[in-house]
């Protein structure tokens, strides 16, 4: 019960926030009215009619306009299958609003899911969590758990927020990727030890069309603690795009694979621990158009890999190995930015592991993550939220494409 | 509104803190004429009625305090279960009383009978030997969980091991901490010779703690005997509450110059991360180990993982023992078994566990038996 609770209590502050972070900003809306001068009418192969950005790079794939059933049902009774009993069956909202096609893939992708994660589970299951069956299995379980739970949330994005008609806008397209921002912000932590409020900066920069580099540090206001980290990402599929610094292209598909390795220190000097982890990881995205048109402007995301860690203590140190896995469910937000929610595995972050009763200590955390990418001119807004052993909001201001940007020299001066 | 939701989050992170808070009261109770409180709350009060007075022990050595009203003076039963079987009664610094039926009884029930006028009395349920350091040996277990029917196994192969003075356990008793679980649990005790001291795991917490609590006392102890100090630490939700933290912070300080041993349920961090075995927070059980290594501990024993696993935390000897029987890890060719560690803390020479650092300590060795075949044999 306690656990459920907490789970409520989450789900409410974020919505608390995210409900504050739409007041805000005034400057979308899910119809995409305020846009309309960036987009102008658009026929695509097959005939059919939407809105396209007006600026589009010819580059880009060809858009395919979402053709949605004559008789498509739209309303609360959707988005009330999608959760009950769409919790179980997944697709159920799309049943209801009479798109039968969507339906059909998202149980499939349910279905998909829960064999992946049966795979996955049953040597751990029949081997007593053997540490080998463990590791071959962990990653299995988490992604078929994420993509249980990103054909509901799926589900329940066809039926709610993509009605037919904002649908028949491609408002909901992701941005490209800035090819250099900077980012300073704070974040809040509380768990049961720790009330403590870090400064955080970091930044990013392509440096080729397939290499990035992300840096973080992280210090608490007493100095108590302090963290750093650098990632070098190399793009498997889908290359950075070329543009010019500031110039937020929209995309008509922000699917991509890389390939993530990271160094990260902390020093905690309360906890007289210092510890050094290197990881390498993969990491994906999959625009869910890709699955079907109805569900254009979400996506999903998956991520596994491995860590080393060496742990210094006063007078000893210990080295251990870390498993890395993540999944999110995320949409764009009328190509102003992208909110997601997120599982993360691990537990060696500053939010830990929920304490999930009979699972504690195997469960990692939980989020929801806002990325304003159109906040004011060149600024960006992040806010972040993660529960797990701890409580950890964030929020950060970025600066994105540089300061000598056109559009930030326009912003400025 | 969003201050309210603040701070009930915050309280989330916080599951073990009521648990902590209900452990003061074990060892309390009291009747319109009669009130006792075990020190450190050593021992669950089974019962306190007329002229009698039951209690589980969770300890070698229990100091009671007996207070008597007007009308409850006279002969008093003292009954304790789970104790030493040479453990005798010391009322009020008088000589040290047997147990009823002398030798002959060599059950871990021990019974006395006394005379008590109105008044507060202090009784001590004391082994002979208990406050003089010398050698001991001691059993070592945990996860018995779905085994409970056939851990009389166990029971007997622990007993068959000579001069073994108690068990330690690391928690997991029952699978789903169910009332018949722990009436089986109890039954089965009657073929282990020697009483069992235990810290719960994370399953006894698939019911309320209080059943716990009411029947085999606290889950975060410490106590001394022959000079060798044992904590035992809850961490039955993957993590130590901070109110747990700063009574193992004050039992570390205490026990700085002595040979010390610490056992939970849960590894602070698992010696095969990917696993996932450890604390719910990485950072907790880093700090933890920290804590301990910084407090000179000598041994860290724990459970959870249903193997054996011999290794090192933060500098210090570590063993996982989950052998009690539950859901056996496969493919590590140990199934049932348990650990004999041996203590001297007479000895001040580097002992055979910290003979690589030169650290004097009074644990002595630590050796593997199994209850079933198994292909591997340790003594460290």
């Amino acid at each position: 019960m306690r656990f459920t609770r907490c789970l409520a209590l989450i789900t409410a502050m974020a919505l608390a926030v995210h409900a504050d972070a739409f007041a805000d900003a005034k400057t979308y809306d899910l119809g995409g009215l305020s846009m309309r001068d960036e987009y102008s009418g658009y026929t695509d192969a097959k005939g059919r009619h939407c809105l396209a950005p007006v600026d589009r790079d010819p580059r880009d794939k060809p858009i395919e306009c979402p053709e949605p059933p004559p008789d498509e049902r739209t309303g609360p009774l959707p988005i009330l299958a999608s959760i009950v009993p769409g919790v179980l069956v997944h697709g159920s909202g799309s049943f209801v609003a009479k798109d039968r096609t969507t339906a059909k893939k998202l149980l499939l992708m349910e279905g998909i899911g829960l064999g992946i994660a049966a795979v996955g589970g049953a040597p751990i299951v029949l081997s007593g969590a053997n540490p080998w069956a463990s590791g071959f299995g962990q990653p299995f379980v988490i992604a078929g758990v994420g993509m249980f739970v990103q054909s509901w949330l799926a589900d329940i994005y066809r039926s709610s927020v993509h009605t037919h008609e904002v649908r028949s806008i491609p408002v909901s397209q992701p941005l490209e990727h800035p090819p250099e921002s900077a980012e300073a912000g704070v974040i809040w932590t509380h768990d049961a030890y720790r009330d403590r409020m870090l400064w955080h900066v970091g930044g990013q920069a392509v440096v080729a069309s397939r290499l990035e580099l992300v840096a973080n540090a992280r210090r608490s206001y007493d100095a108590a603690y302090v963290d750093g980290d650098l990632q070098v990402r190399t793009r498997l599929i889908s290359p950075y795009g070329h543009r010019s610094p500031g110039d937020a292209r929209v995309l008509t598909d922000g699917s991509f694979l890389e390939l993530r390795s990271t160094g990260r220190v902390h020093d905690d000097s309360d906890d007289r621990v210092q510890v050094a982890t290197g990881e390498i990881e993969i990491a994906g995205r999959v625009d869910l158009r890709r699955l079907d048109l109805n569900l254009d402007g979400s996506y999903a995301e998956l991520s596994t890999g491995l860590g080393l860690e060496r742990v210094a203590y006063t007078t000893a140190y210990d080295y251990s190995s870390l498993l890395l896995a993540r999944f999110a469910w995320g949409f764009y937000i009328a190509d102003q930015g992208e909110l997601n929610l997120f599982y993360d595995h691990r537990r060696d972050s500053l939010a830990g592991g929920i304490a999930a009763w009979r699972a504690a200590g195997f469960v990692g955390s939980v989020g929801a993550r806002y990325d304003f990418v159109r906040f004011k001119g060149p600024l960006t807004l992040h806010l972040e939220v993660e529960y797990g052993n701890a409580l950890v909001s964030t929020i950060g201001i970025g600066v994105d494409g540089g300061p000598m940007c056109d559009s930030c020299r326009n912003y400025w001066f | 509104m969003r201050a309210a939701i603040l701070l009930l989050l915050a309280a989330c992170t916080r599951p073990g803190e009521h648990r902590a808070d209900q452990e003061l009261e074990v060892g309390r109770a009291e009747l319109t004429d009669a009130s006792v409180v075990v020190a450190n709350g050593l021992a669950a009060v089974r019962e306190i009625a007329d002229h009698k007075l039951t209690l589980w022990a969770n300890a070698p050595t229990l100091d009671v305090e007996l207070t008597i009203g007007t009308t409850a003076g006279g002969t008093w039963t003292v009954i304790v279960h789970n104790t030493l079987l040479d453990n005798q009664l010391v009322a009020d610094g008088a000589p040290a009383l047997d147990r009823m039926g002398g030798d002959a009884d060599l059950s871990t029930t021990a019974t006395w009978t006394l005379a008590l006028a109105p008044g507060v009395h202090t009784l001590r349920v004391v082994a002979p030997d208990a406050d003089t350091a010398g050698p001991f040996q001691v059993a070592a277990m945990a996860d018995i969980q779905t085994a409970m029917p056939k851990v009389d196994d166990v029971f007997r192969a622990i007993s068959a091991v000579p001069n073994l003075r108690f068990v330690v356990a690391m928690g997991d008793i029952t699978e789903r901490a169910q009332d018949d679980e722990y009436d089986l649990f109890e039954r089965q005790l009657a073929y282990l010779r020697v009483p069992y001291f235990t810290t719960l795991g994370n399953h006894e917490l698939w019911a309320p703690a209080d059943h716990y609590f009411e029947r085999f006392g606290r889950a975060s102890f410490h106590f001394s005997f022959k000079d060798v100090e044992f904590t035992f630490a809850d961490s039955g939700d993957a993590d130590i509450d901070p109110t747990v933290d700063g009574w193992i912070k004050h039992w570390i300080q205490d026990a700085r110059t002595k040979t010390h041993v610490f056992l939970t349920h849960i590894p602070p961090v698992d010696p095969v991360g990917v696993r996932a075995g450890g604390f719910r927070s990485t950072r907790d059980g880093e700090k933890l180990l920290g804590q301990l290594s910084d407090g000179l501990v000598d041994l860290t024993l724990y459970g959870h993982i249903h193997t054996f696993i011999d290794f090192e935390n933060a500098g210090i000897p570590a063993f996982v023992s989950g052998g009690g029987g539950a859901a056996p890890m496969k493919g590590d060719g140990i199934e049932r078994h348990f650990l004999v560690v041996s203590f001297d803390a007479t000895k001040t020479d580097a002992s055979r566990l910290y003979g690589h650092l030169g650290r004097p300590g009074g644990v002595r060795a630590v050796e593997l038996h199994c209850v079933d075949d198994c292909d591997r044999s340790e003594t460290k």
